[in-house]
C-alpha cells in the first residue's frame, strides 16, 4: 500500500479544518422587521404585532369613536391599562402594550396620554421645573389631559400536547371601558392557533 | 513503503482502541467533582461551589445539568433573575433534548451512558418549575409565577404518574399559588390533583397526604360553597369541627379574613441522595475481562427534618410534603431495566472487539480489553442540589407587620437552627416564603463498592423485602 503523497497532506488538512470552522462558526443574517420566521411556535414578535394592528383597526372602525366626536366635538383620550398575561409562556407584554400604543397614535383617530408611571416622571419633571426653569418656559402643574377610556387586557392560551405534536392557542381579549361610568364600549378578541411538530432527531 | 494486511489491520485495532480512549477522555464522572460542589454548598459558599461547577461542570453533554445547578445556586445565593434566566436556559435546552441523538445512542451502546446528554427525571423538571415561581414572587412578580405554574400543570399532563413525577407536591405548591393570586377554584382544583397524587405516591410508608392539604381542602370547599363535598371530605380525614367550620361559620370566615393574613413556608431541607457507581466483573471463557457500570442511588441523611413557625403568640409545625429520595428511586428503577439492557450490549459488543483483537496480536487483545473495561462507567448524573425533603407549615396571622420566628430541628427534635423574618402582610393575603437548608451533616460521601453503606431501593422491592 502506498502513502498519500505529502504534498496532498496539507491543503486537505486545511479544507477539513475550515470545513469544520465554518460549522462551528455563529451565522448572523439580516431580515426584514416583518419577515415571519416562526422557529419554535412561541409567541413572537410577528404574533405581537399582527394582533397588536387588528385589534386596533378593530377597535377604531367601531361607532364609539365618531360618537364621542358628536358628543364632546373632540377626539377621545385613551391610555393602556393593563394587559395581563395568563397564560402558559412567559410573554413579553410590555412589547405587545407598545404595539398597541404605536397604532393607536399614528391612527391620528384618538388621542393618548402617557401612562401611570411616565406621568409621575412626567410630574417630576414639572415639579423641578417650578424650582430651576426659566418662568416663561415652565410648564404649570394641572393641566393634564385626562383619558377618557382606558385599554385592558388578558392573554390566555391553551396548549395540547401529543408526543411531539403540539397545537398552541392564543386568545388575546382586549376590553375599552368609559372612565366617566365604566361602561364596555368594545371587546375585542383575537385568536391564534399554531401547530408545532418537534424534531425527532437531532446531530 | 507498503504496510502489510496484518499491520494495517493492528493498526486499525489500534486505532480503535485510542479512539475509544478519547471518546472517553470526558468520562470523568459526575460523582467525582459533585461532592465538592455539595461540600462548599453547605459551607454556604455559594461562590466557591458556582466556582467548582464552573470548573468542571461544563462538559457539552452536561449543559442541561450545569444550568439546573447554576441556577439552584444562583436561587440559593438570592439572585433570582440570573437564576430564572438559567432556568428558561435550561428548558430551551430540554425541549432540544427530546429529540434522539443517533450519534449519542451509538456512543452510549458502544463506549458507555456518559455520551449521552443528561436529560432530567420528571420529578426534577416538577422542580424547575416550583423553584422558577418562587424566584418571580421573590422578584414581585406574581404572574409571571403563574406562568410556571401552568407549565408545570402542562409537564405534569404528559408523565406516566403524576405522583411518580413529583406531582404531589408540585400539584400542592400550584394550589397554594393560586390560593396566593386569589384564585380559590383554581386552587381548589390543584388541591384535589394533589390528593389524587398523594393517594398514588410511591412509597405510602414514607410519606401520607398532608394533614394541612386536608385543612386547605376542606376551608376552599366550604369557602366555594361546595357543601356537600366538604361534608364527604371531613368525613374522610376524620377532622375535628375546629379544622372544618361549620356551613354557618363561612360568614364569619369572610370577615375572618377582611382582618388577617397567612403564611405559607416551604423548607427545602438536605440534599437528594447521590448516584454511585456500582460495577459487576465477570472473566468470559477465553480469559476475556467483562465490566458492566450501572449506578445505584446511596443513602444519604438528613439533618433538618422538621420546623416550627411562630408568630403573634401562635405556633404550628411543619409536615413533610416531599420525599425526594423516594422520587430517585423510583426514577432510577424505571430506567435500570433499558440501561441493563444497554450495558448488556455494550459488554457483548466490546467482547467482540477483544476477541477480534486478539486474533491480529495478543498485545492488541489485552490492550482492547483494557480500554473497554476502562471507559465503562456508569450514568451518575442527577441534579444532586436538591433537596432531600421538603417540608410546608402554614399559620394565619393578623394583619400587619408581623416578627416571623422559623425553628429547624433534627430527626430528634433538637434545635439546629433560628431564623426571623419581619413581613408585612396584607389583609387576605398568603404569602408564600422559602427557605433552603443544607449543613454538613447532610453530607456523607458516596464510598464506591463499599457494600456496608445502604442503598436506597424502590418502594415496590423495599415492601417485597421486608
Amino acid at each position: 500500500m502506498k502513502r498519500v503523497p505529502g504534498r496532498w497532506s496539507a491543503p486537505v488538512l486545511l479544507a477539513v479544518l475550515a470545513l469544520a470552522a465554518g460549522a462551528c462558526s455563529t451565522q448572523v443574517e439580516r431580515i426584514e422587521v416583518g419577515e415571519v420566521r416562526d422557529l419554535s411556535g412561541r409567541w413572537n414578535d410577528t404574533d405581537s404585532r399582527l394582533v397588536s394592528e387588528e385589534m386596533v383597526a378593530d377597535l377604531l372602525s367601531r361607532p364609539w369613536v365618531e360618537d364621542f366626536r358628536r358628543r364632546e366635538g373632540r377626539p377621545p383620550a385613551v391610555i393602556v391599562g393593563e394587559v395581563l398575561n395568563l397564560g402558559h409562556e412567559h410573554i413579553n407584554v410590555r412589547t405587545f402594550v407598545l404595539d398597541i400604543e404605536r397604532a393607536l397614535i399614528n391612527s391620528g383617530k384618538v388621542v393618548f396620554v402617557a401612562s401611570k408611571t411616565e406621568r409621575e416622571e412626567l410630574r417630576e419633571e414639572r415639579r423641578d421645573q417650578e424650582l430651576h426653569a426659566r418662568e416663561d418656559t415652565r410648564k404649570p402643574m394641572g393641566r393634564e389631559l385626562g383619558a377618557d377610556f382606558m385599554l385592558k387586557g388578558t392573554i390566555n392560551t391553551i396548549f395540547d400536547t401529543e408526543g411531539r405534536r403540539q397545537v398552541r392557542y392564543y386568545q388575546v381579549d382586549l376590553t375599552l371601558i368609559d372612565l366617566a361610568d365604566n361602561r364596555k364600549v368594545w371587546l375585542g378578541q383575537k385568536k391564534i392557533k399554531k401547530f408545532v411538530t418537534k424534531p425527532g432527531l437531532r446531530p | 513503503m507498503s504496510w502489510s494486511s496484518g499491520t494495517v489491520r493492528r493498526a486499525r485495532l489500534f486505532c480503535a482502541a485510542g479512539v475509544l480512549v478519547l471518546s472517553c477522555s470526558g468520562c470523568a464522572g459526575y460523582r467525582d467533582w459533585a461532592g465538592l460542589l455539595e461540600q462548599r454548598l453547605a459551607a454556604g459558599d455559594y461562590d466557591g461551589a458556582l466556582a467548582v461547577l464552573e470548573r468542571h461542570g461544563r462538559r457539552e453533554r452536561d449543559r442541561l445539568l450545569y444550568q439546573l445547578n447554576r441556577a439552584l445556586l444562583l436561587r440559593m445565593k438570592g439572585e433570582y433573575r440570573a437564576s430564572n434566566a438559567a432556568f428558561e436556559e435550561a428548558k430551551r435546552l430540554m425541549e432540544r433534548l427530546e429529540a434522539v441523538s443517533v450519534r449519542e445512542q451509538a456512543g452510549a451502546l458502544t463506549v458507555n451512558e456518559l455520551q449521552r446528554s443528561y436529560v432530567p427525571e420528571d420529578y426534577e423538571r416538577t422542580l424547575i418549575h416550583v423553584f422558577s415561581a418562587l424566584n418571580y414572587l421573590a422578584l414581585d412578580q406574581p404572574l409571571e409565577a403563574r406562568v410556571e405554574v401552568l407549565q408545570l400543570d402542562q409537564h405534569l399532563r404528559q408523565v406516566k404518574s403524576e405522583a411518580e413525577a413529583g406531582g404531589a407536591f408540585g400539584r400542592y405548591f400550584s394550589g397554594l399559588l393560586f390560593e396566593a393570586l386569589g384564585e380559590r377554584d383554581q386552587a381548589l382544583v390543584a388541591y384535589r390533583q394533589a390528593r389524587l397524587a398523594y393517594a398514588d405516591y410511591p412509597d405510602p410508608d414514607a410519606l401520607a397526604m398532608p394533614r394541612q392539604l386536608q385543612r386547605d381542602l376542606l376551608r376552599l370547599t366550604r369557602a366555594l360553597g361546595l357543601i356537600e363535598e366538604a361534608r364527604r371530605l371531613q368525613q374522610d380525614f376524620g377532622l375535628e369541627s375546629d379544622d372544618a367550620p361549620s356551613g354557618s361559620q363561612v360568614d364569619s370566615e369572610k370577615e375572618h379574613a377582611s382582618s388577617s393574613a397567612e403564611v405559607a413556608l416551604i423548607l427545602f431541607s438536605g440534599l437528594v441522595p447521590p448516584k454511585r457507581e456500582v460495577w459487576i466483573d465477570a472473566v468470559t471463557e477465553d480469559g476475556t475481562l467483562v465490566t458492566v457500570a450501572l449506578p445505584e442511588l446511596a443513602a444519604r441523611p438528613i439533618h433538618v427534618q422538621g420546623l416550627s413557625l411562630e408568630a403573634a403568640g401562635r405556633q404550628a409545625r411543619g409536615e413533610v410534603v416531599e420525599d425526594l429520595a423516594v422520587l430517585a428511586a423510583e426514577a432510577l428503577a424505571r430506567r435500570r431495566p433499558l440501561m441493563l439492557a444497554r450495558a448488556l450490549a455494550r459488554a457483548a459488543l466490546k467482547h467482540e472487539a477483544v476477541a477480534r483483537a486478539r486474533q491480529e496480536h495478543a498485545g492488541a487483545g489485552l490492550l482492547m480489553n483494557v480500554v473497554t473495561a476502562a471507559t465503562e462507567r456508569a450514568d451518575t448524573r442527577s441534579w444532586s442540589l436538591l433537596p432531600g425533603q421538603i417540608h410546608l407549615v402554614r399559620l394565619s396571622l393578623p394583619a400587619g407587620w408581623q416578627r416571623l420566628r422559623v425553628v429547624l430541628l433534627d430527626g430528634a427534635g433538637r434545635r439546629v437552627q433560628q431564623r426571623s423574618w419581619r413581613v408585612h402582610l396584607a389583609a387576605g393575603e398568603l404569602r408564600l416564603l422559602a427557605w433552603h437548608w443544607i449543613d454538613d451533616e447532610d453530607l456523607v460521601w458516596p464510598q464506591e463498592r463499599d457494600a456496608a453503606q445502604p442503598v436506597i431501593q424502590p418502594a415496590a422491592q423495599r415492601r417485597t423485602t421486608h
